[in-house]
C-alpha cells in the first residue's frame, strides 16, 4: 500500500485524474440506475408448471383494480346524491388524470371506469343471451315437453301481455318475442338461477342486491360503489402517487359539493404507492435526523471540516460507483435493497474512521497506511465475502442489497487506503479534547470488570440458548404499510360487501379462453365440494355465464335433438293457438320459431362485443399470453389458507393472491440466506487461520461474531420478534461489522501497543455511535418493514460491540497464559 | 342508351339539389337559442299485438340542449337538458347515462335535439346514410332510414314533418327495427 502512495504522491495529477474520471463515469450512469420498487419483481418468479402459470402478478389488472366508495354520514336515504356523487367523482377523477402536465400531456393513469351501468347495454346482453339461448340452457326432454305444452305456452303469452302494460314490459318486447314457452324467463332461467343460488351459498347477489339508478351499491345500499382500473401495474409507484394526488382533489371536490358524502377508495396500486411513499418519509425522517446527529458527534470530534470532508468523500464516491456498475451490468436495482444498503454505509464508514483517527493518533500518513492497511483490508475482505455470497440466492433483493454492499465496502477501502491519505491536512489537530474524552472511555478496563462480563456472557448465553426458537414471518403482507384511510376503506368494504368474510378472487388459467373455460367447470366442482363441507361460504359460477364453445356446442345439439322437424311444427301450433286466443300476432314470436330450427353457432361471450371491457375484465383476462377466468370465493380469515392450499394444488387453478406464492418463496430464501451466511462463515474463518496462521487467534476473532448472530437470533425469541425478509437480510450487516470490530480489537492486542489499542478502540467506539444511532433512529419508523430491522440490528450491534470489548481481550489473555504456561513446560 | 344514361343523371342532380335546397332551407328557419313550445300527442304502436297507447302533453324546446314534455298524467315527464336524459312515468324517475360516447341514450337524445332543430342530415350523417326530403306545399317530410339497425332499442325509420313557413316540427315518426312506433304530432 506504501508503494502505491508513493507512486501516487509523486503523480498526483494521475490520482486526480482516476478520482474524477471514474466519479464522473460512475455519477453519469449512477443516475440513470432505475429503482424498482415493486417487491413483487424482487422474488423470484414461479417457475412454469402445471399449478402456477409463468406470469408477473404485476400485469394482472384485476387485482390492480382501485375500489370506490361514496357513502353518506346520516345513512341510506340519500342514494340518489350518493349516486350522483360517485358520477361527479368518476368525471373530476377522469378530467384530472387528464389536465396536461409540464410536458404537455395528460398522466394517462386510468384506464377504465365503471360506476355507473347503461341499461340498455344489460338489455343488449339479455337479447345476445336469448339469440343464444340454446347455448345457455340445460334441460331434460321432460321439462321441454313442460315448457312447450300448449297450456304453459297459453298461460306463458297470458303473463307476457299482463307484462306489456308496464315500462318494463315495453323494454323487454325483444327479448320476450324469443320465448313463448317461458323457457329461459320462466322455467329455464328460474331453475339455473335456482341452481346458482344452491351452488353459490349464502349471500348469492354478492352483496350487490342494490341497484339503484343505474349504479351499484352495498345490499344495504349505505354507500355507492365505482371500480377504476389503472392503466399500469404495482410497479410503477410514481404514477401511482400521482394518481391519488387526483383521486384526492376529485374527493376534496365532491365532499364539497354534496356535504355529508364520504368518498374512500382502496386497491393493490394505492397500498403500493402509500407504501413507497412511508419508505421515503420514513427514511427522510429517522435517517435524515440520525445523520443531523452523527454529523455533530462527527464534527465535536473532528473540528477540521476537511475530516468531515474526508469521511464523506469514500461514502459518497462508493454509492455512485455502485450504483454506476449496477447500472452498466443490469440496468436496474431494488429501491428496498438500496434502503437498506444505507445501513451498510454504515460500515463503510467504519474504515475511513480507522484510517482517519489512526492519523489523527500518529501524525505520519506513511505510518498510518502502514499500521491500517492489513485490518482495514481483512475486514472489508472478510465483509465483502459475506455480502458476496448474496449473489448466489436466487432473489433480486438479496442480489441487489449483495452487489450494492460488496461494490460499496470495495470502493471505500480503496479510496481510503489509496485516495484519502493524500489529501489529510498537514497537521493532524482533531479536537483533543473530544479524543481525550473517547480515550477516557475506552481506558476503562471494561473486560477486566467482573459484573460487566457476567451480564455480557449471561445475556449471550441465554440468548444462544433460544436462538433455535425464533420465528420466520414468511408473509410479506406483514411487512407491508396499510394507510389509516385505506385501512378504514379496506375494513368498510369487507363489512358491507363480503359481511366481514374475506373474499378472494382465483382464475382458471390455460393458453387459451376456450381451455381455461373448459377446465372451469371442474375447478367449480371442487369448489362446491368445500361450501357442502362448510369451508366456502359464497362463490359465483362463472361457467354458467361463460360456458365453453364445447359446452355450448353440446346444449346446442341437444337443442337440436329436441326440436325435430315435428317438435318444431307442434310447439309453434301451441304458440299460434296461444296468439290467437289472446287476439295477438303470432310474428311477435317469430325469432322464436327461427331458433327451434336453427341455433347460433358457439361464440365466447367474451369476443362478441356485449360487455364492455370494464365489466368483463372482472371475469376475462389476457396476462402475458395467458387466458385467465376469474372466480371469486368467500372464507372466513381462518379457512382462507386452507382454502387456497387445496384449490392451488388443482392443475389450471391458481388464486390471485401474490403474497401466497411469495410465502414459499420468501421461505425458499429465507433458508438460502441461512445457508449462504453458513458458508460466509466458513470463508471468513478460513480467511482468518490464512492471515494468522493461529488457529486459537483465527477462533478468537470468529467467536465474538458468530456469537452475536446466534444471540441476535435468540433475542428475537425472547422478545417475540419475528424475524422478516428484510430485517433477516439486515442482520447480515451485524455478520459484517463484528468481523471488523474483532479484527481491529485483535490488530491492537496482537501488537500490544496502547497507542493502536486506542487509536482501534477510538475509531469503534465512533463507528458504533454513527450506527447505534442510526439504528436507534429506525425504531420511529411507521413503515413495518423498516421498524422491524431496528430490534435486530440493534441487540446485534450492541453485543458485538460488547463482545469485542470484553469477551475478545479475556480469551486473548486466557490463549497467552495457556501459551505462557506450554512454553515454560 | 345515352339518352337514358343522361336522364338517370339529371335525375339524380335534381334530387341532391333538392335534398341540399330543403335542408339549407331547415337549417336557416333555426336559429341558435330558438324556442319552441306545443301541445302534442303521443302514440305508441304494437301492431303485433294490437295495441296503441295515446298520451298527450305540452312540449318546450330550447336550442340546443333543451327539451321537455310535460304530459298530462301528474308528475310524468322526459327531460333533456345538457348531459341529463330523465324520464319520470309511473311514479318512477329514471335518470339515463348518456355521458358515456357508446351509449344507446346518449345517440337518442342527441337525434330528438336534432330532429326537433331539422338538423336530419346530421342524423343521417351520424348513422352513415342519406336522409330522403320530399315536400308538399306547406310541409317539408325528412325520411332516415338506419339499415343496420337491429337491436329493439335502435331506430330504424325516422320520420319528421316541418312546417315549412316556420320550418318547426310538426310531427316526428320513430320506427323500431321490431316494427313498433312512437308517433308525435305538434297540435
Amino acid at each position: 500500500m506504501n508503494t502505491i502512495y508513493t507512486y501516487f504522491k509523486s503523480h498526483k495529477w494521475l490520482l486526480l485524474i482516476i478520482l474524477l474520471g471514474t466519479f464522473a463515469g460512475a455519477v453519469y450512469y449512477g443516475m440513470q440506475c432505475k429503482l424498482e420498487e415493486n417487491i413483487f419483481k424482487l422474488l423470484p418468479k414461479p417457475e412454469k408448471s402445471a399449478n402456477v402459470p409463468a406470469l408477473a402478478f404485476s400485469n394482472i389488472k384485476l387485482k390492480d383494480k382501485i375500489f370506490v366508495q361514496a357513502s353518506h354520514a346520516e345513512g341510506e336515504d340519500y342514494s340518489e346524491m350518493l349516486a350522483e356523487a360517485m358520477d361527479t367523482f368518476m368525471e373530476k377523477v377522469w378530467a384530472y388524470d387528464q389536465e396536461p402536465r409540464k410536458n404537455g400531456e395528460g398522466l394517462g393513469a386510468i384506464e377504465n371506469t365503471l360506476s355507473e351501468i347503461d341499461p340498455f347495454v344489460l338489455l343488449e346482453a339479455g337479447t345476445y343471451l336469448m339469440e343464444h339461448g340454446s347455448a345457455y340452457l340445460d334441460f331434460t326432454d321432460e321439462e321441454m315437453n313442460e315448457w312447450t305444452s300448449a297450456e304453459h305456452v297459453e298461460q306463458q303469452v297470458q303473463q307476457y301481455l299482463e307484462l306489456m302494460d308496464t315500462d318494463l314490459g315495453e323494454q323487454l318486447y325483444d327479448i320476450i318475442a324469443y320465448d313463448p314457452c317461458g323457457i329461459v324467463m320462466g322455467g329455464g332461467l328460474e331453475r339455473t338461477l335456482e341452481e346458482q343460488s344452491r351452488h353459490a351459498g349464502e349471500g348469492r347477489t354478492d352483496g350487490m342486491k342494490a341497484f339503484q339508478h343505474n349504479h351499484i351499491f352495498t345490499k344495504d345500499g349505505e354507500a355507492c360503489l365505482g371500480f377504476i382500473t389503472p392503466s399500469f401495474g404495482t410497479d410503477d409507484s410514481k404514477k401511482a402517487a400521482r394518481m391519488e394526488k387526483n383521486l384526492e382533489r376529485a374527493k376534496a371536490d365532491v365532499e364539497e359539493a354534496y356535504p355529508g358524502v364520504k368518498i374512500m377508495w382502496h386497491g393493490t396500486v394505492i397500498m403500493s404507492a402509500g407504501n413507497s411513499l412511508r419508505i421515503k418519509k420514513d427514511i427522510a425522517t429517522t435517517i435524515g435526523v440520525s445523520l443531523v446527529l452523527i454529523l455533530l458527534v462527527l464534527a465535536w470530534a473532528f473540528k477540521r471540516p476537511t475530516y468531515w470532508g474526508l469521511l464523506l468523500a469514500p461514502i459518497v464516491y462508493s454509492i455512485m460507483l455502485a450504483l454506476g456498475l449496477i447500472f452498466v451490468a443490469r440496468g436496474w436495482m431494488s429501491f428496498m435493497a438500496l434502503g437498506i444498503g444505507a445501513i451498510v454505509l454504515g460500515v463503510a464508514m467504519s474504515y475511513c474512521l480507522h484510517v482517519i483517527v489512526h492519523y489523527v493518533y500518529v501524525g505520519d500518513v506513511e505510518a498510518t497506511i502502514k499500521a491500517q492497511a492489513k485490518p482495514v483490508l481483512m475486514g472489508s475482505i472478510t465483509t465483502i465475502g459475506a455480502f458476496l455470497g448474496l449473489l448466489a440466492t436466487s432473489s433480486s433483493l438479496l442480489q441487489d442489497f449483495g452487489a450494492f454492499a460488496s461494490l460499496v465496502i470495495v470502493g471505500t477501502t480503496l479510496f481510503s487506503l489509496i485516495a484519502m491519505p493524500h489529501f489529510f491536512p498537514k497537521h493532524n489537530d482533531a479536537n483533543r479534547r473530544a479524543f481525550a474524552v473517547l480515550e477516557k472511555i475506552n481506558s476503562y478496563e471494561i473486560d477486566k470488570n467482573k459484573w460487566v462480563c457476567g451480564i455480557v456472557f449471561a445475556w449471550v448465553i441465554a440468548c444462544c440458548c433460544s436462538s433455535g426458537k425464533y420465528e420466520f414471518d414468511a408473509n410479506l403482507r406483514n411487512i407491508n404499510y396499510i394507510s389509516p384511510e385505506v385501512r378504514e376503506a379496506m375494513d368498510s368494504w369487507s363489512e358491507k360487501m363480503n359481511d366481514g368474510l374475506q373474499q378472494q378472487y382465483y382464475a382458471s388459467f390455460a393458453e387459451t379462453t376456450e381451455e381455461a373455460l373448459e377446465q372451469l367447470p371442474r375447478i367449480e366442482a371442487l369448489v362446491d365440494s368445500l361450501r357442502e363441507a362448510g369451508v366456502v361460504k359464497n362463490t359465483i359460477r362463472i361457467s354458467g355465464m361463460l360456458p365453453s364453445l364445447s359446452k355450448q356446442e353440446e346444449r346446442n345439439a341437444h337443442w337440436m335433438a329436441y326440436f325435430t322437424e315435428e317438435k318444431q311444427a307442434e310447439v309453434w301450433r301451441n304458440v299460434e293457438k296461444a296468439c290467437a286466443k289472446n287476439g295477438i300476432d303470432a310474428d311477435w314470436f317469430e325469432p322464436f320459431k327461427e331458433k327451434m330450427a336453427a341455433t347460433e353457432e358457439p361464440e365466447l361471450l367474451s369476443e362478441a362485443g356485449i360487455l364492455p371491457d370494464e365489466i368483463l375484465g372482472n371475469f376475462i383476462e389476457n396476462v402475458d399470453g395467458t387466458a385467465m377466468v376469474y372466480f371469486p370465493i368467500k372464507t372466513t380469515m381462518e379457512d382462507a389458507k386452507g382454502v387456497k392450499d387445496v384449490l392451488t394444488k388443482m392443475d389450471g387453478c391458481m388464486v390471485l393472491d401474490p403474497y401466497y406464492y411469495s410465502t414459499d418463496l420468501v421461505e425458499l430464501i429465507h433458508s438460502d440466506f441461512t445457508r449462504i451466511m453458513l458458508i460466509s462463515s466458513l470463508f471468513v474463518l478460513l480467511l482468518l487461520l490464512v492471515t494468522y496462521r493461529n488457529f486459537w487467534v483465527a477462533m478468537i476473532v470468529f467467536l465474538p461474531m458468530t456469537l452475536s448472530w446466534y444471540t441476535v437470533l435468540g433475542a428475537m425469541a425472547l422478545f417475540h420478534q419475528p424475524f422478516n425478509m428484510i430485517n433477516t437480510v439486515v442482520s447480515a450487516f451485524v455478520f459484517g461489522i463484528g468481523v471488523d470490530y474483532s479484527i481491529f480489537i485483535m490488530d491492537g492486542l496482537l501488537h500490544g501497543e496502547k497507542k493502536t489499542m486506542a487509536s482501534h478502540k477510538t475509531a469503534i467506539t465512533l463507528s458504533a455511535t454513527v450506527l447505534i444511532t442510526c439504528m436507534f433512529s429506525l425504531v420511529f419508523a411507521v413503515h413495518p418493514s423498516i421498524h422491524s430491522i431496528a430490534f435486530a440490528s440493534l441487540v446485534g450491534m450492541i453485543t458485538t460491540m460488547m463482545l469485542s470489548y470484553t469477551l475478545q481481550p479475556n480469551l486473548y489473555r486466557l490463549y497467552l497464559k495457556i501459551k505462557d504456561k506450554r512454553q515454560k513446560k | 342508351m345515352k339518352k337514358i344514361l343522361a336522364g338517370i343523371m339529371a335525375c339524380v342532380v335534381v334530387m341532391s339539389a333538392s335534398a341540399a335546397s330543403i335542408q339549407e332551407q331547415l337549417n336557416a328557419k333555426h336559429k341558435a337559442g330558438e324556442t319552441f313550445t306545443a301541445a302534442f300527442t303521443e302514440v305508441k304502436m304494437m301492431p303485433k299485438l294490437n295495441k296503441e297507447t295515446k298520451r298527450e302533453g305540452s312540449l318546450t324546446f330550447k336550442a340546443t340542449e333543451y327539451l321537455r314534455m310535460d304530459y298530462t298524467e301528474a308528475g310524468e315527464y322526459t327531460l333533456i337538458d345538457s348531459g341529463v336524459f330523465e324520464v319520470s312515468k309511473g311514479g318512477k324517475v329514471q335518470k339515463f347515462p348518456v355521458k358515456a360516447e357508446k351509449s344507446k341514450m346518449a345517440w337518442f337524445r342527441q337525434m330528438l335535439l336534432w330532429a326537433m332543430q331539422g338538423k336530419m342530415d346530421l342524423i343521417a350523417k351520424d348513422v352513415e346514410t342519406e336522409a330522403s326530403y320530399s315536400e308538399t306545399a306547406t310541409e317539408w317530410k325528412v325520411v332516415v332510414v338506419d339499415k343496420n339497425a337491429k337491436a329493439a332499442q335502435d331506430v330504424k325509420k325516422l320520420t319528421t314533418v316541418y312546417n315549412k313557413k316556420s320550418g318547426q316540427i310538426v310531427s316526428m315518426e320513430i320506427e323500431n327495427p321490431n316494427g313498433n312506433t312512437t308517433t308525435y304530432k305538434m297540435k
